[in-house]
């Protein structure tokens, strides 16, 4: 069995209060840990193996560090969080909270999810203001997001009125309401190429939850072509991981999963060689030497996931390569045009 | 083999800058001051919270005794701060030798074990997803978009995002 299909049964179900017994042996499971930990689930696994009669061995115990510092960073984000909701509010600004910290409450137990930084999101035209207030009063560990990219077919202010309250330690926060959450990190872990298996556990969690549950009419309300990816993000969920899909309507339970988007994710879940596209060396770091240019390309062959969400392609059986061209010739585009940008003002390189 | 370790004067619990979590029987320490993490035992965890500046080894030491129904030596509560210490969760300077014979280290955590351990662990980030050297959000920001430098490293206070150039502005950007 491939490395990617024993990753997926590692954490299949392992977002549920009582997950299912794990299968794996103990020296499988060592092998697997590296890509576990880099895969944000760690933790997941680590509470299976408490849960089931295996001996730790030394390595898995690597899987019980991951869980440790997914506590304490949990705790040290909780603070950022109460900060720079306080620091915003002196200017005004309410904002929404979104991803990571607020998907973490999905899961039974403290730690069990990473959350990297804490994603503030808020309306386009107060991100400078925002930005101001929290370099004022010095909050770090803030990723702030102007609008939605993923949820730019609904209005913000929608967005918001739809929007619940949670506490976040003494600090009440507003996050998206479920269903507009669920699509924004179905879509998200697609547009970064389902590269980690944490981010379809959260569709995993988010679909089965019984706290939050799903409008699915507002869930699929938007651009169709998005609202299609998202279905095909349920039943991948499905398919891998055995997420449960019992209130999902019959156009989202019997769509057909295409082929090549198991494929590529399970490639990509057990390659360990998988530098994924966030932690290359920008292009411009390669592009003066032919030798590490055609590996930089080679690198750079878009995944097809990422390549169909970005130039809104459909998520069906054809093949892929036209849309992976076309990704190509986007980013190459871009890449241009930062270049151009640059060399009239006189900075550096642009990335790609 | 014994060896001669002293213990200084009573020692305070450091406060400030930590973050404590309690989980599964182990309190959780991280270090915003140094961005280290620890995880202590029960009993290293109760000799720390017990540091008010004023009881001595040899008073804690009674005072586990009684809690935990067994004998514990001063020497044992003394491992316990020397690691405390060492891992600066302890206000002031590490604890100095005094001249007191200890006995071996082996008998010394045969004792230790009765009661728990008296582990003080660093806590390492996971070798997977920390493989390369970090920088810090603030030095990556620092960075204009399209510098080599900006290739990807993790951010060391940002987990799971790393210093990268793709999806940022004018700058690089911690980023998934």
């Amino acid at each position: 069995m491939s490395a990617g299909r024993d990753v997926a049964l590692s954490v299949a179900g392992a977002w549920r209060p009582a997950p299912p017994p794990l299968r794996a042996s103990s020296e499988r499971l060592a092998d697997l840990v590296p890509l576990l930990v880099r895969g944000g689930v760690g933790a997941l696994v680590w509470r299976r193996v408490r849960l089931s009669e295996l001996t730790p061995s030394p390595r898995l115990r690597e899987l019980q560090e991951a869980h440790r510092l997914n506590v304490l960073q949990a705790a040290v984000q909780q603070r950022a969080l109460r900060d720079a909701v306080v620091a915003l509010a002196s200017a005004g600004i309410d904002p929404l909270l979104g991803k990571g910290w607020a998907m973490a409450r999905l899961y039974p137990e403290r730690g069990l999810r990473p959350a990297g930084d804490v994603d503030l999101y808020v309306r386009p035209d107060e991100v400078e203001a925002a930005r101001a207030a929290l370099d004022r009063s010095a909050v770090g560990g803030v990723d702030l997001h102007s609008g939605v990219a993923e949820l730019d077919d609904r209005r913000w202010d929608a967005l918001c009125g739809r929007s619940v309250r949670i506490a976040a330690g003494e600090a009440p926060v507003r996050t998206f309401a479920p269903d507009d959450h669920f699509r924004l990190v179905a879509l998200h872990m697609l547009r970064h190429g389902a590269w980690r298996p944490l981010w379809l556990c959260d569709v995993g969690a988010a679909l089965e939850s019984t706290a939050s549950p799903l409008d699915w009419d507002r869930v699929l309300a938007g651009d169709p072509r998005r609202a299609r990816a998202v279905g095909c993000a349920a039943r991948l969920a499905q398919e891998l991981l055995g997420a449960r899909l019992d209130g999902a309507p019959a156009a989202v339970r019997e769509a057909r999963l295409p082929r090549w988007v198991v494929s590529t994710v399970l490639r990509q879940w057990g390659d360990p060689r998988l530098e994924p596209q966030s932690r290359r060396r920008p292009f411009s770091a390669d592009v003066k030497q032919a030798g590490a240019m055609l590996e930089a390309l080679v690198q750079r062959w878009p995944n097809p996931i990422e390549a169909t969400l970005n130039v809104g392609g459909p998520f069906n059986d054809l093949p892929r390569l036209p849309f992976q061209l076309a990704e190509c010739v986007r980013r190459t585009a871009g890449f241009a045009g930062r270049a151009a940008a640059r060399r009239s003002d006189g900075r550096g390189p642009a990335a790609a | 083999m014994t060896r001669k370790v002293t213990w200084a004067p009573p020692r305070r619990a450091r406060r400030s800058d930590l973050v404590v979590e309690e989980v599964g029987g182990e309190t959780l320490v991280y270090d915003l001051e140094r961005h280290r993490a620890h995880c202590l035992s029960a009993t290293a965890a109760w000799v720390w919270r017990h540091c008010d500046g004023k009881s001595t080894a040899a008073e804690l030491a009674r005072r586990l005794s009684r809690k935990t129904g067994r004998e514990v030596g001063e020497d044992v509560v003394g491992v316990a701060l020397h690691r405390l210490a060492r891992a600066r969760l302890l206000d002031g300077a590490a604890p100095a030798a005094e001249g007191r014979t200890l006995a071996s280290r082996r008998e010394l955590l045969r004792k230790a074990a009765l009661i728990g351990g008296l582990s003080v662990l660093s806590i390492a980030a996971p070798s997977a997803g920390q493989a390369a050297t970090c920088i810090t959000r603030a030095a990556c920001e620092a960075l204009v978009n399209g510098n080599p430098t900006c290739a990807g490293q993790p951010c060391c206070d940002v987990a799971g995002k790393f210093c990268r150039s793709q999806g940022c502005g004018q700058t690089c950007c911690c980023h998934v």
